[in-house]
């Protein structure tokens, strides 16, 4: 072990390094160093800022599809309102993996996407019109859920169509849905755009509540219970034992399920992989801080694992049909197939590369030993 | 017993030595306790929970509620007692019961620095630490203790170093500086030191200095000519430990703890510079008769018995593991209440699943629902929380949803010290069926060698 050799030499460094602490000069070159600072400026500047800024813009849109639906609704604006609805839809999964502070504080998930939604308060809150859609009771009473039951509830186009034109309440409750989507996803962006990017790049390190321990806590909290079990494990009856048709991301749309799961994996997996949404380039990355660390998994790299693993899921769940709520009712096997492609990412995230990151996983803090 | 045997550990010292280390702890348990509150901890720890994890046989010992802050504010009372020695040996009493109660409440907390708390206060209930240093000592007291009573303090806290130090000696820990190589690279934040953390060498440097540390740093604070030089270096170990990692009060509980090793005379002198008069006796030369009774310098069988009992304890306690076949890193029966403290990394994933055999059911939990994050973490790679969590989850499936009969699988995955993860409890292995680690882990396929 020439480590070992080296071991008295080591001494005499350290003892020389304290010795000397008061005029130090510039700090040595490190050696396999991780450039935190380095990372959170690439993650604000070219994932984080650029997927919000599409968020934001498509949400802005969908309200103004909205407006123009609401005064006249007609076919036509309808399938413009259905598109723009669907482009957001698609735009926050880039978006929810990786929540701000500012979000977080918000509560943003909670009142863009919590599914199933309750279909009979919806339509008692369009009787009644004056629901404060604040109350955390009513999460599941709006945002994009709520948008897929109004929009493409049960009927054909020509049904839902005439819905609205018989009832001038559901087009006010329309637009309340979509104007409270375009004004939380606007106070994040203020949010951000004062105080927030800087603070989030200044908090730089190691402790629980820097930038890099919270976002990939998030990240994996992301993973694992809004994608792994939100969108596949509980439809799938994973954790009830029989599936759950009801349970699905936007059920009554017939063909988005799949596409959101699918835009979901891919906004994950290129922020492992640190590709810029700004340009066809990359940057630092979990993928790169592993590999500096050199750390392995069996006979390869574990970020090699977790890259193959994402496309494992990706195929796995493009095998699916697009409506998952028909996957379920039919298809189920290959939902339970996608579930397990999906949980072993858990693994290698949740237990190795936080091990190998020395990130804790902890969204408590206490003592240790 | 022959006298003469028996008489050097009987001579009589100065109590100022116990002293220091009552006060000195009452002061810091009373820091501990108010920090602990403050941060949120009770909420979060005791009474966020639906449900605890409990230490075999102690069941019994739940959180109070919102009386659980009662529990705190007791034990931060009996610890202004032992500051100042008022009711001496009811404070020190009430103090290791509310206190070891509250670690009684949920394994998920278990610390060995909580643990070596415990066990002090409870040594402390049978020592005369309030002989010395107090209001009112000086009245009537000659401020004079039998050796024994501070040997023993000497003699815990010693072991709490050695045992730590030979629990490094192996192969992981010395040939691989695992777990600091992990630890230490995320921690390149610090100012100075930190940029040095990242390189393979100082991880080195710091686990063998680490383990030559705690084995000779008892015995190089018995002897004169090394204890001020060893104790500085106590010092800068501790605060250096404070630095890198998130353990909370232990550093300075030990710096406290090591001063017993200072003569008595030392400690006189600086209760003298600090302390009022009348906490100190006014002579220290001759023992008055009274003084001469219980827990007095005549042989006392009791707290004799008590204390050496103890300590015979103490020493053999943490060689419990080798009863257990197989790697203890990997089963851990018998890796707590043993000084193996900062010793591993250890995280895992547990995926459990529900089965009943009578019609085939089978269904995933999600253990948010009946666990804290900080339960679930820690459950995820100890044996015996997985075990006590399948009977909770078989419980409440009997109870509230009917189930006639429930088996519990677990896909259970553990990386340990660096090394990837791997596959960790038999999945074929119904977990309410078993009582120990040996029947439901898989092996560890790697060796780790030493102690």
């Amino acid at each position: 072990m020439t480590l070992l050799r080296r071991f008295p030499l080591a001494l005499l460094f350290l003892t020389l390094a304290w010795g000397c602490e008061e005029n130090a000069g510039p700090a040595p070159a490190k050696g396999d160093s991780v450039d935190r600072a380095a990372l959170l400026q690439f993650w604000a500047a070219d994932i984080i800022e650029p997927r919000y800024q599409a968020y934001d813009q498509a949400v802005n849109q969908l309200e103004q599809s909205a407006q123009a639906f609401v005064e006249q609704p007609g076919i036509t604006k309808y399938q413009k309102l259905y598109d723009r609805y669907r482009t957001a839809y698609l735009r926050w999964q880039a978006v929810a993996p990786l929540p701000t502070p500012a979000a977080e504080a918000l509560g943003l998930a909670n009142y863009t996407n919590v599914y199933p939604v309750d279909t009979a308060q919806i339509e008692t809150h369009i009787r009644e019109a004056n629901i404060d859609l604040s109350l955390p009771s009513t999460f599941d009473e709006q945002g994009f859920p709520a948008l897929d039951y109004l929009l493409a509830g049960p009927g054909s186009p020509q049904t839902i169509l005439r819905r609205f034109q018989d009832n001038p309440a559901r087009g006010q409750y329309l637009l309340r849905l979509t104007g409270r989507l375009a004004n939380l996803s606007q106070q994040v962006m203020e949010q951000w755009d004062q105080g927030g990017r800087s603070n989030f790049i200044a908090a730089d390190g190691a402790s629980a509540t820097a930038s890099v321990n919270q976002l990939v806590n998030d990240y994996i909290y992301y993973y694992e219970r809004k994608l792994r079990a939100g969108k596949i494990g509980i439809p799938a009856g994973v954790f009830s034992g029989s599936p759950r048709a009801t349970a699905v991301e936007a059920p009554f749309s017939d063909t988005l399920s799949r596409s959101l799961a699918l835009a979901s994996i891919e906004g994950c997996a290129r922020f492992f992989r640190g590709e810029s949404e700004r340009a066809s380039r990359k940057g630092p990355s979990l993928k790169s801080y592993l590999d500096t660390l050199g750390t392995r998994h069996q006979d390869g790299l574990l970020s090699e694992a977790i890259v193959g693993q994402f496309a494992r899921a990706r195929q796995k769940v493009k095998a699916l049909p697009p409506s998952f709520a028909t996957a379920v009712r039919s298809q189920n096997t290959l939902m339970l197939e996608a579930y397990d492609a999906l949980q072993v990412n858990v693994v290698y995230l949740k237990v190795d590369m936080l091990q190998a990151l020395n990130i804790r996983v902890d969204y408590v803090d206490a003592d240790g030993d | 017993m022959p006298r003469t045997r028996l008489s050097p550990l009987l001579k009589p010292v100065s109590g100022a030595p116990l002293a220091t280390v009552r006060f000195y702890f009452g002061l810091l348990m009373l820091v501990s306790l108010i920090r602990f509150v403050a941060y949120g901890w009770v909420e979060k720890l005791y009474l966020e929970p639906t449900w605890h994890f409990h230490y075999a046989g102690f069941e019994w010992v739940q959180p109070l509620g919102i009386y659980t802050y009662g529990l705190f504010a007791l034990s931060g009372l009996a610890a202004i007692g032992l500051m100042l020695a008022h009711r001496y040996r009811l404070s020190a009493l009430v103090f290791f019961l509310s206190f070891t109660y509250i670690e009684l409440m949920d394994k998920t907390t278990y610390l060995n620095h909580y643990y070596f708390i415990s066990v002090l206060a409870f040594l402390l209930c049978w020592l005369p630490a309030h002989r010395y240093g107090a209001p009112g000592a000086g009245r009537k007291k000659a401020g004079r203790v039998p050796y024994y009573t501070v040997g023993a303090v000497k003699l815990l806290v010693g072991l709490v170093y050695f045992y730590a130090g030979l629990a490094k000696l192996n192969s992981d820990w010395l040939l691989q500086a695992q777990p600091l190589a992990t630890w230490l690279p995320g921690r390149t934040d610090l100012p100075l030191l930190g940029s040095f953390l990242d390189q393979t060498w100082v991880a080195y440097f710091f686990s063998w200095a680490g383990a030559a540390f705690d084995l000779s740093a008892p015995f190089l604070l018995l002897y004169r000519r090394t204890r001020s030089w060893t104790y500085a270096v106590v010092v800068l170990f501790h605060i250096l430990t404070w630095l890198l990692f998130p353990i909370g009060m232990f550093p300075f509980i030990m710096i406290g703890a090591a001063l017993i090793f200072f003569p008595g005379a030392w400690h006189e002198r600086v209760w003298q510079r600090l302390a009022p008069s009348r906490w100190l006796p006014a002579t220290t030369g001759r023992t008055p008769q009274a003084e001469r009774g219980t827990f007095g310098l005549r042989p006392n069988v009791l707290p004799g018995a008590v204390i050496g009992f103890l300590l015979l304890g103490q020493l053999v306690l943490p060689w419990r593991y080798l009863a257990q076949p197989g790697e203890l890193f990997w089963h851990e029966e018998g890796f707590r209440f043993s000084w193996r403290v900062m010793l591993m990394e250890k995280a895992g994933y547990a995926q459990f699943w529900l089965e009943n055999p009578r019609n085939g059911r089978r269904q995933a939990v999600q253990n948010h629902h009946f666990l804290t994050a900080f339960q679930e973490k820690q459950m995820s790679f100890q044996p015996d929380m997985m075990r006590e969590y399948a009977q909770l989850l078989a419980r409440h499936y009997r109870q509230s949803k009917n189930w006639d009969t429930v088996a519990v699988y677990a896909d259970v995955y553990v990386a340990l010290n660096g090394r990837p993860s791997r596959r960790y409890v038999k999945p074929e292995v119904d977990l309410t069926q078993v009582s120990s680690a040996a029947e439901m882990l898989l092996p560890f396929d790697d060796t780790i060698t030493g102690l």
